[in-house]
């Protein structure tokens, strides 16, 4: 049995603020997300929604406990560790977006690749490409900044950039807080096909209709998280076959380049015939569960 | 490569998305930078013009002296005459009186002589040793209002009432004598004889210039004088040369202590620039570092900003002090002062080199403090910043 993709152990985190108020915004939280899983939190504001995020994306350290991104103590991690570890292993959507205005959609979501220098220019060009095909993003705009896209399509170009690493899971900060209803049900229906082509998904959210459509919804409360029973999916995805065919496909083709991109690098050394086999294996899995 | 390529590409849209503040801090960098340049230019002016007039003047000679510059007999002269490689020594009295109730500098020098210290624009040279015959520079002429055969009174403090000398001819504007000794004042240049008169230096002379064959055996003829004449002091072009340059580059640092107050200004400004930049990307980079770029490569993005700005300030701040250089040396020095200053203008790449290496230095360093905050800003707080 592989690693699972997030394990909270005993997770609390504590602000003080002034001298002597503290403020306790995790209390023991323990959490385990298999890999596969696509996950909401749901809470009331100041439950500590947003504190399990930070520390769940290692942008921020807990107190006490410990923290395991597939397999791997965090906490212990330094500052530089950890942008290189972020860089491999997490995809962040934000609520506002947060892509570079400096850079066009297709360089937004190239920009991961290149920052973790595994991919040549020519691979992220390709793989960002299929990115932006996968979560339905109109490939007329690929050269637009985000300044000349709406927040729907920024959102989308954000999730792209959230995949381009292959990480171990994404992490969804209110992905759905600043859109429309229909931007919103394009990008739950966008998450759940990623869910269901293997990708591991955590969302924070308010959204009841998002949260739904998980299959597993974690409640929080000051601090503290409460499980509750996993629902069914949700009848009817707002995509319809002939779409999901030619998604299937832009997907396959992603896992082609996928393992080209590992080959070259193996056949360079410059990962370990180890971390390869893993790769290896992993693209295959996502082959299978595509290909089901 | 690709990665660093593309975060260049990063910065510099930057740059361009905010054009205005951009320019003004390259404005800022370029003025500090011009001001530098051109001053520069004006140094090298002065340096090639020092150096040629020395040159002309000296060339080949040897200055002697005693060594307390009081004057000595004539009869040194000939003592050097036969110093083997000495091909002549000139005698020279130097002296001061009024020429037309204005101060002057007097030269006296063999008649034969005259004609190799300065050269004759207009009129002749001395007939005779005894003539009472002068020349001026073209310059102290126009500023006396007298010309070719007009006649001149020279008052010493031997000669209370006065001797009345015939302007025979105008010599070029100019010449190491007025430059260095003179200064504001005119300039007569006589017979050696008529100088003994007046300045009542009978067989005396102030200085004695040496003429060797030719400079290969002038060190040679140096030492000679040296050891057999302790009692003389003796420079070469070379000595004058490094005396000269020891004014020449106080001047220099007067100069550059001046523009590096410009350029430290400009400093502050991208400093606060970059700082400005960053505070309002504080989100960006809590996303950049979100997505997995390490604080070296965020450090990177804004000291490219920096370099960016420091090298068109540079840039700009060169050809900008290129053409004010030109503008001081071939339009203002002739024109501001009372005596005319004229310098060639020099183009080398020496001033433009020296702007951009430290326009880029400067903004490298300013952009230093802010870049290095910015890589260590923690993720979570740039994200939570609004």
């Amino acid at each position: 049995m592989s690693n699972p993709a997030l394990e909270c152990i005993d997770v609390s985190k504590t602000y003080v603020m002034g001298r002597d108020i503290e403020v306790k915004a995790l209390r023991n939280v323990s959490l385990t997300i298999r890999k596969g899983d696509f996950v909401s939190i749901v809470g009331p504001s100041g439950s500590g929604k947003s504190t399990l995020l930070h520390i769940a994306g290692t942008l921020d350290r807990p107190t006490s406990g410990r923290v395991l991104v597939d397999g791997v103590d965090v906490t212990k991690l330094s500052e530089n560790q950890l942008s290189v570890f972020r860089k491999n292993k997490i995809g962040f959507v934000f609520q506002f977006f947060n892509l570079l205005r400096n850079l066009s959609a297709l360089e937004n979501v190239m920009l991961p690749m290149l920052l973790s220098k595994r991919y040549t220019f020519k691979e992220a060009r390709l793989k960002a490409l299929y990115l932006l095909k996968l979560v339905g993003f109109s490939e007329d705009r690929l050269r637009n900044p985000p300044s000349r896209l709406s927040g729907g399509q920024q959102q989308k170009v954000a999730i792209a950039r959230a995949l381009a690493n292959n990480p171990a899971y994404i992490l969804a900060d209110e992905p759905t807080g600043n859109l429309d209803v229909s931007s919103s049900t394009e990008i739950i229906a966008t998450f759940k096909l990623l869910n269901s082509f293997g990708n591991t998904i955590i969302i924070v959210t308010h959204n009841v209709e998002l949260a739904r459509i998980t299959n597993r919804i974690l409640f929080m409360k000051d601090g503290q998280i409460f499980e509750e029973a996993p629902r069914s999916f949700l009848e009817g995805l707002p995509i319809d076959d002939e779409s999901i065919r030619l998604k299937k496909q832009v997907q396959l083709d992603l896992l082609k380049l996928e393992r080209e991109n590992v080959e070259r690098l193996f056949k360079k050394r410059i990962i370990t015939g180890e971390t390869y086999e893993k790769a290896l294996k992993s693209i295959e899995e996502k082959e299978l569960i595509v290909k089901q | 490569m690709i990665t660093l390529l593309y975060l260049t590409r990063y910065a510099l849209r930057d740059i361009s998305s905010k054009k205005l503040r951009a320019g003004l801090t390259i404005l800022g960098i370029s003025i500090g930078i011009a001001s530098l340049v051109s001053l520069f230019i004006v140094s090298l002016g002065m340096r090639a013009r020092v150096e040629s007039e020395i040159n002309t003047l000296l060339g080949s000679s040897i200055i002697v002296r005693t060594r307390n510059s009081e004057p000595m007999s004539i009869y040194v002269v000939h003592l050097l005459n036969n110093i083997p490689g000495v091909e002549r020594a000139v005698p020279v009295i130097i002296g001061s009186g009024l020429v037309e109730s204005s101060n002057a500098f007097i030269l006296a020098v063999p008649v034969e002589e005259i004609k190799s210290f300065q050269t004759i624009l207009s009129g002749s040279g001395v007939s005779s040793p005894n003539a009472r015959e002068c020349l001026m520079p073209e310059e102290s002429a126009k500023k006396l209002r007298v010309s070719v055969n007009s006649t001149v009174r020279i008052v010493t403090s031997y000669m209370q009432e006065g001797v009345t000398f015939k302007v025979v001819g105008l010599s070029e504007i100019g010449g190491l004598f007025q430059a260095a000794l003179a200064g504001p004042a005119s300039v007569v240049v006589m017979s050696l004889e008529q100088g003994e008169r007046i300045l009542n230096k009978r067989g005396l002379a102030d200085m004695i210039l040496v003429r060797v064959y030719n400079s290969s055996i002038m060190s040679s003829v140096v030492n000679a004088i040296r050891s057999t004449y302790p009692g003389l002091s003796v420079s070469t072009e070379e000595d004058v040369l490094k005396q000269s340059q020891a004014i020449l580059d106080t001047i220099d640092a007067v100069i550059f202590t001046i523009s590096a107050i410009s350029i430290i200004v400009a400093g502050v400004g991208t400093m606060n620039t970059i700082t400005m930049s960053i505070r309002e990307k504080i989100r960006e980079i809590g996303v950049l570092k979100s997505i997995g770029a390490s604080p070296l490569q965020v450090l990177y993005i804004f000291l490219v900003e920096g370099i960016m700005l420091g090298l068109l300030g540079g840039l700009l701040g060169s050809a900008l002090g290129m053409g004010l250089g030109y503008v001081i040396v071939v339009y203002l020095l002739p024109r501001i002062f009372r005596f005319q200053i004229n310098l060639p203008f020099i183009i080398s790449y020496e001033p433009v080199l020296n702007g951009l290496i430290i326009a880029v230095s400067a903004s490298f360093l300013s952009s230093l403090l802010p870049s290095w905050n910015a890589s260590r800003i923690r993720p979570v707080e740039a994200l939570r910043y609004e």
